[in-house]
């Protein structure tokens, strides 16, 4: 029965996020109709000739009704094909595939440096509550809140590569390469979930079953990290999926500022150089990422959670 | 509320930045846009009080103007946002029904899909840039957290006693809600509102940062620290100053935003954003 019930969950949890895509999808293909004027004539820019214009119209597809521009595009995007870069001269989905393991690198990374941050952090802060070092993390958690990413990626490198000379100033290889950027990426997360774990940590310390377990005689170390905190965690896996989002926006400045070859820093290029094709195939890649993240946490929530599997 | 430093440094430097931005030409030593190339990349000297730009130009007087765009996008973004929101909000929250279900499973939740930025980051990499358009890209997505906030705040005060008691009297529905139980609303709104403007700043300084913003030359701080990074090495005040004053800003906002929620909305002295 158990089994059964979980499946169904999952399966229920996975069909909710297909309209979800079907509108992003949707939402993606009418943005090259927000372009004022014509979108074929500002990708090409002004010394275009006029049969130049026609072709590449063409070859996109805009020169049909919008009707058929739009059931094309499903259909092609159904099966993987986002059309072709125009300044690439290659299949956008290739492209994406190429940069897209660079950022769920440093995505990940920032992700990992953020609950190594935040988790002791918020657990120290909520355990001595009112004190000044708790005082002190809020305040430097909010200072983490306050410092945006691409404020802080540029004097991180002014300290740590150039100042003290210990990290590289930018570019991609050993793991050397990844501390700048993710410390970047990830600073503002972990201030957040500092936040967020010190809360939920107070909220559980209040709970029967910690006056229970420490009755037992357990040590504190245990009724912390063993009880109170895997409940406590359990608000924060909602956070992270949410502000995943937060950390694909994030990639972007912080790929351009240590010219980090992934998918953030494509969609800028592309937009500079109006790749318009290009920029919807990042912005699609970017918001399916974003779904699936938020469906794989929620699946997560769902089985950590007897209680949520039940209802 | 008054004797807490944080809260006075927040007034404090709003109250700088407010000012910056309204009498800029008043207070800027020099043309922000005058290029002297000779004097290019000054460090800080009493000429040039934060220094030179890569094109000569005052970065002091540069800053007093970039303040200038924060504030502006801030508050036209917060007050579209807000004003979307609560009409919205109101509707849903207060008839339900249909026309509830349309805005907050439909609309809402698909918006709600594509994250804040990214949404702002689209519009603005299709429409191209300027100032408008920038408003008008951040605040597509901004009226959602109005929106749900005060439908929220309204269907729970449906329920409540004064309501009932006002429909039993006979109140027409736009007094009822606008004397009645919007009073109620507000607070909570205002405190989001404080927190948005930091948001809405920082937004604005993270698409100029990107090229995404106002268009050179007007001095934006996102702009600014991204024209310092070529700069890092040789002239690293370009990337100190405009870095700090974002922060400051952005501080000074989330201070208020606290301060407000514990004087407004006792309900809500949660202790997290």
């Amino acid at each position: 029965m158990k089994t059964f019930s979980l499946a169904r969950t999952i399966t229920e949890r996975i069909l909710y996020a297909l309209p979800v895509v079907f509108v992003v999808a949707t939402a993606v293909f009418f943005l090259i109709h927000l372009v004022p004027g014509d979108p074929v004539e500002q990708m090409l820019g002004e010394r275009a000739q006029s049969g130049e214009v026609e072709a590449l119209r063409r070859s996109l597809g805009l020169d049909r009704p919008l009707g058929e521009q739009y059931l094309n595009y499903l259909k092609k995007a159904v099966r993987g094909d986002l059309g072709t870069s125009f300044r690439f001269n290659s299949p956008v989905s290739g492209l994406i595939l190429s940069r897209y393991p660079a950022t769920m690198q440093l995505t990940l990374a920032a992700l990992l440096i953020a609950l190594l941050l935040a988790i002791p952090a918020g657990v120290y802060s909520a355990v001595h509550r009112g004190t000044w070092r708790d005082r002190l993390l809020g305040f430097v958690s909010l200072l983490g809140l306050s410092f945006p990413n691409f404020a802080l990626g540029p004097v991180a490198i002014l300290i740590f590569a150039i100042a003290l000379d210990w990290l590289p100033v930018s570019g991609y290889g050993g793991l050397a390469y990844l501390v700048l950027p993710a410390l970047t990426l990830g600073a503002a997360l972990a201030a957040i979930l500092t936040r967020m774990v010190r809360a939920s940590m107070l909220e559980e310390l209040g709970q029967d079953y910690v006056r229970t377990a420490r009755a037992k005689g357990l040590g504190e170390a245990s009724v912390l990290y063993r009880h109170t905190l895997r409940n406590g965690l359990i608000s924060v896996v909602t956070v992270v999926g949410l502000q995943f989002g937060a950390l694909l926006a994030g990639a972007m400045v912080t790929e351009t500022i240590f010219s980090w070859p992934g998918i953030g820093r494509l969609t800028l290029q592309a937009i500079n150089s109006r790749d318009y094709p290009l920029v919807q195939g990042c912005f699609l890649a970017i918001s399916i990422t974003y779904i699936v993240v938020n469906l794989l946490t929620d699946l997560a929530y769902t089985m950590v959670d007897p209680r949520i599997r039940e209802v | 509320m008054k004797r807490n430093p944080l809260t006075m440094f927040s007034f404090l430097m709003i109250g700088v930045m407010l000012l910056c931005a309204l009498a800029a030409p008043l207070i800027a030593p020099r043309d922000p846009f005058a290029q002297q190339l000779p004097d290019r990349l000054q460090s800080p000297s009493s000429g040039h009080w934060l220094g030179t730009d890569e094109l000569g130009r005052d970065e002091f007087s540069r800053m007093i103007f970039g303040a200038r765009i924060s504030i502006q996008v801030g508050f036209s973004v917060v007050a579209i946002s807000l004003a979307v929101g609560l009409l919205v909000g109101s509707l849903a929250g207060f008839y339900g029904g249909l026309l509830d279900r349309f805005i907050n499973l439909i609309v809402i939740n698909s918006l709600m899909s594509f994250p804040g930025i990214l949404l702002a980051l689209a519009m603005v990499a299709f429409l191209g840039p300027g100032i408008g358009k920038l408003i008008l890209a951040l605040s597509i997505g901004g009226w959602i957290g109005y929106a749900r906030l005060v439908r929220g705040e309204i269907l729970r005060a449906r329920e409540r006693d004064y309501v009932q008691a006002a429909r039993a009297l006979g109140v027409r529905d736009a007094r009822l809600l606008l004397r009645h139980i919007w009073p109620n609303v507000i607070p909570p709104v205002i405190v989001q509102a404080a927190i948005g403007l930091g948001g809405a700043i920082l937004a604005e300084a993270t698409l100029s940062f990107l090229g995404l913003g106002v268009p050179p030359p007007v001095p934006t701080w996102g702009g600014m620290l991204n024209d310092g990074r070529a700069h890092l090495f040789d002239a690293p005040h370009l990337t100190v100053f405009p870095a700090l004053s974002v922060m400051l800003a952005i501080l000074a906002f989330n201070f208020l935003g606290d301060a407000l929620r514990d004087r407004l909305d006792p309900r809500l002295r949660k202790e997290f954003l």
